[in-house]
């Protein structure tokens, strides 16, 4: 059997200092059905798509679900990408497409967002600071999850692309299809919500 | 010039706390708020939001996922590509041979009734009153379900399902809502359109027009280059 292009060149990758293989090497290695090729595109962003999934569901099950879903369709069309975004920025767009038509279709799941309990917290464990602090952060990190769970969904994408994922205005408008005008403003709106939500469950 | 004589949006407050706005943009957000208290308050709470947003754990995905995501797309590959057939049949333009139709047909209608009779999916039957269509199928969004409407008359295109819907496509997500604008593909906002979602060319080409999302508002592009029609101004 042939051996996969991919593995080789990844193999070669580690030692002998070539870069890893391009997003559209990856395209044209699936049309050529090279199975390697998506299995490649699912270790570089399977964790992404579930995170992202994450925070647009607000609940691990459905994130799973919907990952399994997008890499479905990323795979179908995997043979279709021409590189006129980065494989990054279509399978966010083709993620985002995924979760907006889902999450439409069936009720979010309905958390409080005053006794956000059970769900572990999911703040990053930061070791310089007391018991004390931690527990703060993670009843922050609940509050937060249960706050951008509220944000209707336009803006819920736009803020979790930026402060979760760190994308820059101009990518976040390419995956979304829209204006940088209108990222600003759905950030800012977002943020602003958050922002009131987070203000009334303090009190 | 008075600092406090205009505050600066939420907007710009933002996109300054991301080193989003031109340099001259930026000065004059930064001289303001080093002048004005309420907007220096408000550029702290968004920023704290922003952090705390970035302070959440990347969770990792449990241990099967990337098991079943083979498994899935392994069940997809093996299932021989009768509906991949369909489709492309239904992307190709006009199919040649009545017989092919028929055979389609009812191949569709034995696996929808057989699906029903599972209780895969909840299939409800009923009328459209203008009976364009004929039976309209109403189906859980099962996976299955979900591939049975792509044999039957939708087809996904950039990631994004689009069902037919009159002479056009008409995107799913979009339900029932009416277009709020309507563009000639040969309008300034058509071309636009068009160049950001490339893809828009492939679904004119075998309709009409296009009904999709986009952003927030629903639109629709007609194929026609008709010089007159009035590119309706976007809502705000």
């Amino acid at each position: 059997m042939e051996a996969s292009a991919i593995t080789t060149t990844a193999r070669e990758g580690e030692g002998a200092g070539t870069g890893p293989i391009g997003d559209l090497e990856l395209a044209a290695a699936h049309r050529r059905g090279d199975p390697e090729a998506f299995a490649e595109v699912y270790r570089r962003h399977g964790t992404t798509v579930y995170n992202l999934a994450l925070r647009m569901a607000g609940d691990p099950d459905a994130a799973a679900d919907l990952t399994q879903e997008v890499f479905l369709r990323v795979h179908r069309h995997l043979g279709k990408f021409r590189g006129r975004s980065a494989l990054k920025t279509w399978i966010f767009r083709v993620a985002l497409n995924h979760c907006r038509s889902r999450l439409g279709r069936r009720p979010r799941p309905t958390i409080s967002l005053t006794a956000a309990e059970g769900e572990p917290a999911r703040e990053v464990p930061d070791p310089g600071r007391g018991p004390e602090e931690r527990a703060m952060a993670r009843d922050e990190g609940r509050r937060l999850e249960a706050a951008l769970a509220a944000l209707p969904v336009a803006f819920r994408e736009a803020v979790v692309l930026r402060d979760v994922q760190g994308l820059a205005y101009e990518e976040i408008a390419e995956v979304l299809g829209v204006r940088i005008g209108t990222v600003r403003s759905r950030i800012a709106r977002g943020r602003d919500r958050l922002r009131a939500l987070l203000t009334e469950t303090e009190t | 010039m008075n600092a406090h004589a205009a505050h600066p949006t939420d907007d710009l407050l933002s996109a300054y706390l991301d080193g989003e706005l031109r340099e001259r943009e930026a000065r004059r957000v930064a001289d303001h708020v080093a002048a004005c208290p309420s907007c220096r308050t408000d550029l702290d709470a968004l920023g704290r939001v922003a952090r705390a947003l970035g302070r959440l754990e990347r969770a990792t995905p449990p241990p099967l996922l990337a098991e079943l995501v083979e498994r899935r797309v392994a069940l997809e590959e093996r299932r021989p590509g009768l509906l991949d057939r369909l489709e492309s049949q239904m992307r190709g333009g006009p199919i040649d041979s009545p017989l092919v139709v028929s055979f389609a047909i009812v191949l569709t209608l034995a696996v929808v009734l057989y699906v029903f009779h599972l209780g895969v999916a909840t299939v409800e039957q009923r009328q459209t009153p203008p009976a364009r269509d004929g039976v309209t199928f109403e189906v859980a969004p099962t996976e299955a379900a979900r591939e049975l409407i792509d044999a039957v008359g939708v087809r996904t295109v950039a990631g994004r399902d689009f069902r037919r819907a009159g002479g056009g496509w008409r995107e799913v997500a979009a339900g029932d809502r009416p277009a709020e604008a309507t563009w000639a593909a040969g309008s300034p906002e058509g071309r636009e359109l068009v160049a950001r979602e490339p893809w828009l060319d492939e679904l004119l080409a075998d309709g009409e027009a296009v009904t999709l999302v986009d952003g927030d508002r629903i639109v629709e592009v007609k194929r026609a280059a008709e010089d007159d029609a009035p590119g309706i101004a976007p809502s705000p």
